[in-house]
């Protein structure tokens, strides 16, 4: 069940907080070999789950997220609970309090499973954590969940957690969503408060949801989204009611679909399906218009601007702590000391130059409609992809061909949203991603919902969530 | 321009505790030749006469017309 079903049975009594958090923990047990947890947290869930249902007796409900599952990914600060970020340097480290997030969420009623296994540091798409375990993928144990937030993809796949939370800072929820066939949301940065992130880049990394359905994400987002006075990256602008326009036809929506970049890079399977979606919100009323999208040949450059960041923000790590890092931190790292100011400061007029060909495009379309990757969940051993011909390596490069069309929603601050649209090589999930005009998340959802009514992948479950 | 073992030993000692095997480094400096090459084509990128809208043009001899 979604939590948009859960939620009025958990209201009316019907269901227990109690019972819903054994289910989860049950699961989880069941399916220990997916790797998706560094720190479970089941004694203190089942508390939480008997402490909400005890209040929800007495008339205390507090709303849709009351008595849910969660899971948080570990790069995200819990109070009293170790905060690792996916590496050995810091399994001793314990965080003094809850990221705001995480508040927020608690506050909503919803009850954390537990800290969610991630690619180290956030610092690649593959989730093979060399210090906790290789996340496995719930549609294949052989292939790679995405990343980097691949156990809170595979927890919400596998039906353990109803919703995590996982990081985004260039495609670490909408790339694990893709490839666990689940939806990921990267809001408008600034919609949402980074405090209790353990941050690899300043102005890139948010704090983003991942769940079975669009509603769902509409409602966790709902709970969390929102000025911090104490974060001065997030803006104090209204908060709309995303689920709003939810199911809403697309009359009126126009869709822009790129005739550059975007389908640059992408195997044919996934061609296939994304066009076939974006055909569907044709079907739906919506108009498509082709757009494109100035600078972007020279995209890839900008990934200088993360490294740089991962540079000075990871260092103190690095230097106390260097025997606990893997080979493939190390080789980024040094990779990070050849970076000169003035490469970092062209690569931020890059940025602004493609930021202004992306504000362009959306004065005339509602969203544009893309790939989220250039391939389906490859397997976990799997050191070089070959798209179109082309031969890409994943090692020691942050394999960033995988983040190819997501970086730029994180370059632009952009809101994307990713939305499972069928199956490709092997079965695996595809994902159509939506990118939206800045703090316009609720179109995106409207789109995004209205399109998952007819999609390919409706109410399909991963075979080990269900085995 | 490929980075030699003996220099990526260098740069590792300024790192405390980092540490890579010889084997390692080998790979390591295929991997850096990429990112090098990714650093190199950004600073040929021909932007200079490129500019975002927020910046003013100014006529030559330095003077905003």
């Amino acid at each position: 069940m979604t939590i948009t079903e859960l939620a009025p049975r958990i209201r009316a009594g019907q269901l227990s907080p109690v019972d819903l958090v054994d289910a989860a923990i049950a699961q989880a047990e069941r399916l220990a070999h997916l790797n998706t947890f560094i720190t479970p947290m089941f004694e203190s869930a089942r508390s939480e789950a008997w402490a909400r249902q005890e209040s929800i007796a007495r008339g205390g409900y507090r709303g849709p997220l009351d008595g849910i599952p969660i899971g948080i990914k570990d790069n995200l600060r819990i109070a009293g609970v170790k905060a690792t970020a996916g590496t050995k340097a810091l399994d001793n480290n314990v965080a003094l309090e809850d990221a705001e997030a995480v508040v927020r969420l608690r506050a909503a009623g919803a009850i954390v499973l537990g800290k969610e296994n991630l690619h180290e540091l956030a610092a690649g798409g593959r989730s093979n954590n060399p210090h906790y375990g290789v996340v496995r993928n719930p549609w294949d144990a052989d292939r790679i969940p995405g990343g980097s937030s691949g156990g809170s993809g595979a927890n919400v796949a596998a039906c353990i957690t109803h919703a995590s939370l996982g990081t985004d800072i260039g495609g670490s929820v909408r790339f694990p969503a893709h490839c666990c066939g689940v939806v990921g949301m990267k809001q408008t940065f600034g919609r949402a408060s980074q405090r209790g992130l353990m941050l690899t880049s300043f102005d890139g990394d948010h704090i983003s949801p991942l769940t079975r359905t669009v509603s769902d994400s509409a409602l966790v987002l709902q709970a969390y989204a929102g000025y911090d006075p104490l974060d001065p990256t997030t803006v104090p602008v209204p908060v709309p009611d995303f689920s709003a326009d939810l199911g809403h036809d697309l009359h009126g929506v126009k869709v822009g679909v790129p005739a550059n970049f975007f389908f640059d890079v992408v195997s044919e399977d996934v061609e296939a399906c994304v066009r076939a979606a974006i055909i569907a919100l044709e079907g739906l009323g919506a108009e498509l218009v082709e757009v494109r999208f100035p600078y972007t040949e020279y995209a890839r450059a900008l990934w200088v601007l993360m490294a740089s960041e991962a540079s000075v923000t990871m260092e103190t790590l690095l230097r106390e702590h260097g025997e606990d890092v893997s080979e493939d931190l190390a080789t980024g790292m040094l990779a990070t000391q050849f970076i000169l100011g003035r490469d970092y400061i062209k690569a931020r007029k890059l940025q602004r130059l493609i930021k202004e060909g992306f504000a362009e495009v959306l004065r005339d379309v509602d969203v544009i409609a893309a790939p989220v990757a250039p391939l389906v969940a490859v397997s976990s051993d799997a050191d070089v992809v070959v798209i179109k011909g082309v031969e890409y390596s994943l090692r020691l490069t942050r394999d960033e061909v995988m983040g190819h069309q997501t970086h730029l929603g994180n370059r632009t601050g952009l809101p994307a949203i990713s939305v499972p649209c069928g199956f490709g090589e092997g079965g695996m999930p595809v994902g159509l991603q939506l990118i939206g005009r800045p703090f316009d998340e609720p179109m995106l959802y409207r789109i995004a919902s209205t399109y998952e009514e007819i999609s390919p992948s409706l109410d399909a479950l991963s075979p080990l969530a269900t085995d | 321009m490929t980075i030699s073992p003996d220099t990526l030993r260098a740069m590792l000692a300024e790192f405390g505790g980092l540490s890579m095997t010889d084997l390692q480094l080998a790979d390591a400096a295929g991997a850096l030749d990429q990112w090098l090459g990714t650093f190199a084509r950004l600073r040929d990128l021909p932007l200079d006469e490129i500019f975002p809208a927020n910046v003013l043009r100014t006529a030559d001899g330095g003077f905003i017309s």
